[in-house]
């Protein structure tokens, strides 16, 4: 009898202990594709070229365009998260490379802020509501 | 077997559940799932850092797919 409430007792325990309450963040090993990236440069590349020689980013037009479309889905969200108000190209400056491609330069901290917007879609955060872009401008 | 000794078996039964409520129930709590998101979301930012400081190229367009 005892033993067999000890047992239970024990798989209980392990049973609570074990349970997650919050989903972790979705991660993927593959960049996507894209099309708007100018000849000479890897096109699965997510939108990033690569990094500058002072640690900046180096994004495509369409790198830019979810960068912006990201702020404008979110924009509440992450104020009320990190308290920092995003607008549209913060923290990006036109670049013009070697071969006359236009592209963007994303500086360090606007990249982590871009990675986190981007991680919301994939965890499939809801866009900002109204409701929530209607309160944000009254306070 | 007594009522008197079941009774208290069951007494000590709930006990224990109730004292692992206690412990791990609080996990469910709304500040300790806010607590946990915050705790991740702070953690992933880490990562992206490291590797925007290592000039990993690759982690971030893995990062930044869609």
């Amino acid at each position: 009898m005892l033993k067999k409430f000890a047992i239970f007792s024990l798989s209980s325990l392990l049973l609570c202990s074990c349970t997650t309450v919050t989903p972790d963040k979705v991660t993927d090993e593959i960049a996507s594709y894209d099309a708007t990236t100018p000849s000479g440069y890897d096109v699965q590349n997510s939108g990033f070229i690569g990094f500058t020689d002072d640690g900046r980013g180096l994004i495509t037009p369409f790198g830019l365009l979810r960068y912006n479309t990201l702020i404008k889905a979110y924009k509440v969200r992450f104020k009320s998260f990190k308290g920092v108000e995003l607008n549209d190209n913060d923290g990006v400056t036109e670049y013009t490379d070697k071969l006359n491609n236009k592209l963007y330069i994303i500086d360090q901290q606007h990249l982590v802020y871009y990675a986190v917007l981007n991680s919301w879609r994939k965890d499939g955060k809801e866009p900002d509501s109204i409701w929530d872009k209607t309160k944000d401008l009254i306070k | 077997m007594p009522t008197g000794i079941l009774e208290a078996l069951l007494g000590a039964i709930s006990g224990i559940f109730g004292a692992i409520n206690n412990v791990f129930g609080a996990k469910n709590t709304a500040e300790m799932k806010k607590a946990q998101v915050h705790q991740k979301e702070a953690d992933y930012s880490d990562q992206i850092e490291d590797a925007i400081k290592d000039k990993d190229v690759k982690k971030i367009r893995d990062i930044l797919s869609e």
